[in-house]
Formats: C-alpha cells, structure tokens, sequence
C-alpha cells in the first residue's frame, strides 16, 4: 500500500495527529503546495570596520542618474560602499545605543539617517560627502519614516516638549524645516497606546506605538489638522521598534501575542493557529524589541529576524519568512547583524570584478546593451555574523522538512519499507530520510537512524510502529526546486498488544 | 532666525527659515509660507491659519504683508512660551 503524505503547510501551533500539515520545516521558502530552497548568505563585498559586532545599519539608496549606493552604519560611524571599499563620511564619532540601530529615509537626493542618541544626519546621495546634522533642528528620534511628502520622525527622546509618545514631521516637501506650525511641520503627542515605535505607508499611513495601532491619513488643503489620526488597534502593537513593515497600504507587524497585518481598519491575525506559540517559544524574550521585519522586493515574502530562545549573541540568527500570496510560513536558521533589502551594483563593461557575472568586454557573455549592466536588481542583504556585506545569493541552505503523524494502518501497526521523496534535485546530494515512531501518544517519539536515498530514488526506512512521522533532510547546496512529500510503502503489521 | 522688513525697510520680526526657503530666496523672486496654530495647542491658542509671501532684495528678505508676518511671529512667540510652560 503506498501511502502519500504532504508536508502541507507548516502551522507548529495546531494538533497535527492525522492533519495535513507540516511540523517542522527549516531553512525553506513556503510555496503554494511545496516548500523551495532558501539560499544561504554569500558575502559581495568588504568586512564592515569594526565589526562583527558592531554593525547596526544598512541601506541602499538610488541616485538621481539610477544607480544605487549602498551605506552602512555602525555603533560609531556611517559608511557608503565606493569601489567595494567602505567609506567612513561620519560627520563624527557616533555613539548608538545598545540595541538600537541607524534608521534610512530617502527623500529626494537625500537621505537621512537617525538613531535615538544622535542628532538626524543627512548626506546628498548624488553630491556624496559626508553626513552632516539635519538643518532645522529636529529632534533626536529613533525611527525615519516618508509619508507621501513629509519626513516623520518617531519615538523621539525625552527632552522638552519631546518624549517616545511623540511624532514630528516636517515642512511639506521640505526636510530642513522643522519650525512647529510653519509650512504644515507640526507634532502630535498620543495620550495612550504607548510609545510610538515608528511610522508606515503612506496614503494611508499608519503610526506603531507599543500597544495601539493608528491610520494616519493626510487632509490635503487642510492647514488646521494636516493628518487625521484613527485608531485601528487597540491593546495590541508591535513590541519592536524595527519589527513592522508594510506593503502598499497593508501593514505588518509583530506584537505580543504574536503577527498581524492591518489593511486600513481590517486586523487579520496572521499567525494565530499557525506560528504564533512557535515563536513565543523560539524567541528569546530579552530581545524581542529587536525584532527586525523587512519584506522582499522580490517575491511576495516578508521576514522577522529575531534572536532564538536563549540566545547571548548580538546578531539575529533565526528568520521567520511569511509569504503573503498563499499566508504560508517556513522558518530559516541563517545568521546576520543587520538586515535589508538592497540592490545590485552596475557591472562595468572592462573589468572582471568580483560582482556574478561580471563579464570581460571581449567577452561574449553578456551583449552591451545588456540589461545586467544596469544595476538595481532587488535582493536581500545583510552584515553577516564576520561583518561580510552579504546577501542571499549563496548555496542552499540545508533544509529539513517534516511530516506530522500518521496513523498508516487502520488500527494497526503499520510496517514502512520504503520512503519516496516527492521532490527534484541533484543526484549528487540526495540527502536522508529518517522515520519517527511510537506506539502510543502518551510515548516520547523515536527517531530511528537517517537513511540514504538510493538508486531507485527511494529510501529503505524499515520502521514498524502504530504511528509515523518523517523527517527528510537535503544537505547544503544540494540543488533541488520543490518537496512536496514523500510517499510511503507501508502494509498492516499486526494490532497493537 | 532671520529679520524680515516691510517693504519701507523697516523691520517686522525675526523668524525661523529653513535651508530650503533660503535657497529658494536667493534664487527665485518670492517664496509663500504657510502658517497655522499646532494641533496640539489650539485648545489654548485658538485655531488660526494663514501665509505670506518673502521675496529677497539684496541681502534683505521682505515682506509685502506685513500684518500677516506679525500675525506669524506672534504666534510663534506664543508656542515658545507654551513649549517652556509644557
């Protein structure tokens, strides 16, 4: 009898017995009916001075020409990438908070970066030079955001009439004036819902505070107000000042209990039922502040990085990816100090550098006019764990994705002879299957040894049990594209004593 | 903060200008700000709003309206004080 079991959507939070649902899968993408390889984080460019441990910033800018510059921040400088050398254009020695990060908002030519202890910097992104504080006097502020045209500034420090309850946005069209009342630049203090972590969207914005969620909504020609502000959400928001992000008007954060998207006044619990009590129970609590989300340009995809349970390191070493198409979740084992969303470099045409596919002029691998010496193709980047700017570009991962439990006979123990893996792939790394059994459910589940996959594409997983569960493994930079499942040759083995 | 003068040459105030309206002065002919009572002190300032026009003659800035200018200055004369008093 052969025995089809799915690896189904992963959702850790739910009883799985006889369900079609995964329990475990790691260091994959979720796709609509199969899970995909994750790739590892390959370093493109230089270490980051000072690092590993101090990297705390990252972005990508775009010039007014098209092409794109990457900057870095650490506890005590700001960087920009210029013939993959990092650059310092610190206007002076900085000193980040512990915990807190450098925050980037492009606006214009340019961009302006801010974290809690310093003043707003700003540096041209077409002039280049170094940063220099941010004209007008703005407050001190922890999070950056641009909403439709103005430079908000979000949980600024205590100082006057300042404190983290407190937004302040800027002259419209204008981010050096910062004079109260003047050019529709104003403030807003919350009374209630805790500090205001930061801000999001646009035409319809939203300000995160700690436990409320509001719309911010822009009154065009209105010169009494500028914003209307409606709570959406309220005893819940997000717990981390960087852990919410948004996609056009949906916003996505992480809270208390766990991951929410807000679309205007709609709040869909998207990890309720599904991986909200995995997190909770895989996240070190002492650094769920830093939770860092950010969402794929790429793929319909966002992730949280955050640290996992127990976790003493500076650098985030878990992520947890959520694909918005399908509401499919996967979690990833990959360690990085920052994250972001990049793009890539242009190629030059005379140089063969270090950048993929970095082709000759003689060569007749890329066409001149080719699209590929633009640069600004999106992709994921980080500061990994040795400081390497990095992205996501690297061998596969390895992966293992697990079934739930199955009763395989009737009532019976069931006898499993072979294991097939539902999946394509290399034949040079086929990776292993390994079989769970217990008698009972009040039984602890035994993993007997990983078997291989042999010639016939098929595992011997002798195993006899009353339930089953199955754990295949593919090894790292083994090249596959989908696992569905496997399928299982079991027959009836006799009733259970 | 920036002296502005009515257009006899006799000065009005001295307000706040950004970069960008500095800019803008020296090389476009007139610049308009707009003004209003912040959200958060109109139960005490009332609800106003308004704007004038700066325009740059040599090194002075000037402003046509000068009543609209004192209107500015004394409001923002007025959030001063109650940013000290917050």
């Amino acid at each position: 009898m052969k025995v089809p079991v799915e690896f189904g959507e992963w959702r850790p939070d739910v009883a799985l017995l006889d369900s079609k649902f995964a329990s475990e899968v790691e260091n994959v993408y979720p796709g609509v009916n199969s899970y995909k390889p994750f790739p590892g984080l390959l370093p493109f460019g230089p270490v980051l001075p000072a690092t590993p441990t101090a990297a705390c910033g990252l972005f990508a800018a775009r010039t007014s020409s098209g092409s794109w510059k990457i900057y870095a921040g650490t506890t005590t400088k700001l960087y920009v990438l210029v013939s993959f050398a990092w650059t310092d254009i610190s206007s002076a020695a900085y000193s980040v908070t512990p915990g807190h990060q450098w925050r980037f908002a492009q606006f214009g030519t340019k961009l302006i970066a801010v974290t809690n202890a310093e003043n707003p910097q700003v540096v041209d992104v077409d002039a280049g030079g170094n940063f220099a504080a941010l004209g007008g006097s703005p407050p001190k502020a922890t999070n950056i955001h641009v909403m439709g045209d103005f430079l908000v500034l979000s949980e600024l420090v205590t100082t006057g009439i300042y404190n983290n309850r407190v937004i302040q946005w800027s002259a419209i069209n204008d981010i050096t004036g910062w004079t109260v009342g003047t050019n529709l630049s104003d403030i807003q203090e919350f009374p209630d819902g805790g500090a205001v972590v930061g801000t999001a969207g646009s035409e319809i914005g939203y300000v995160v505070q700690d436990k409320t969620i509001r719309t911010a909504q822009f009154l065009p020609g209105d010169t009494t107000y500028i914003f209307n502000f409606s709570r959406v959400l309220q005893d819940r928001g997000c717990i981390s000042r960087y852990g919410f992000t948004n996609i056009g008007n949906i916003l996505y954060f992480v809270s208390e209990d766990g991951f929410y998207a807000i679309t205007g006044q709609q709040v869909v619990p998207i990890g309720a039922d599904k991986v909200n009590d995995w997190w909770l129970a895989n996240s070190e609590v002492s650094k769920r502040d830093r939770v860092l989300a950010f969402s794929f340009v790429d793929k319909p995809r966002i992730a949280w990085a955050f640290h996992s349970s127990g976790s003493s390191q500076s650098y985030y070493d878990r992520l947890l990816i959520y694909d918005w198409s399908n509401q499919r979740w996967s979690h990833v084992t990959e360690q990085a100090q920052v994250w972001a969303v990049l793009a890539s470099t242009d190629l030059d045409l005379d140089t063969t550098g270090s950048e993929p596919n970095d082709a000759d002029l003689d060569s007749a691998a890329l066409s001149l006019d080719s699209f590929a010496y633009v640069g600004g193709r999106p992709l994921i980047g980080a500061i990994d764990e040795s400081g390497f700017l990095s992205s996501l570009a690297g061998p596969n991962l390895p992966a293992t994705m697990e079934t739930v439990e199955r009763h395989l006979g009737s009532g019976t123990r069931a006898f499993v002879s072979e294991v097939y893996p539902l999946e394509d792939g290399a034949s040079s790394a086929l990776g292993t299957i390994a079989a769970g059994t217990r008698e009972r459910l009040q039984d602890a589940v035994v993993w007997n040894p990983a078997v291989g996959i042999e010639i016939t594409g098929s595992a011997a997983a002798f195993s006899s049990a009353r339930l089953h569960r199955f754990r295949r493994s593919i090894p790292q930079a083994a090249t596959w594209t989908h696992a569905q499942g496997v399928v299982v040759e079991a027959q009836q083995d006799g009733t259970v004593a | 903060m920036f002296t502005i003068y009515d257009d006899q040459g006799n000065s009005i105030a001295a307000i706040p200008l950004s970069e960008k309206q500095i800019k803008l002065l020296d090389v476009s002919s007139e610049i308009t700000v707009l003004w209003h009572t912040p959200r958060m002190l109109q139960s005490t300032l009332g609800t106003e709003s308004g704007h004038f026009t700066l325009y740059k003659d040599g090194n002075r800035i000037i402003a046509p309206d000068s009543a609209a200018l004192r209107k500015y200055a004394s409001l923002q004369s007025a959030i001063m004080a109650a940013r000290e008093q917050s």
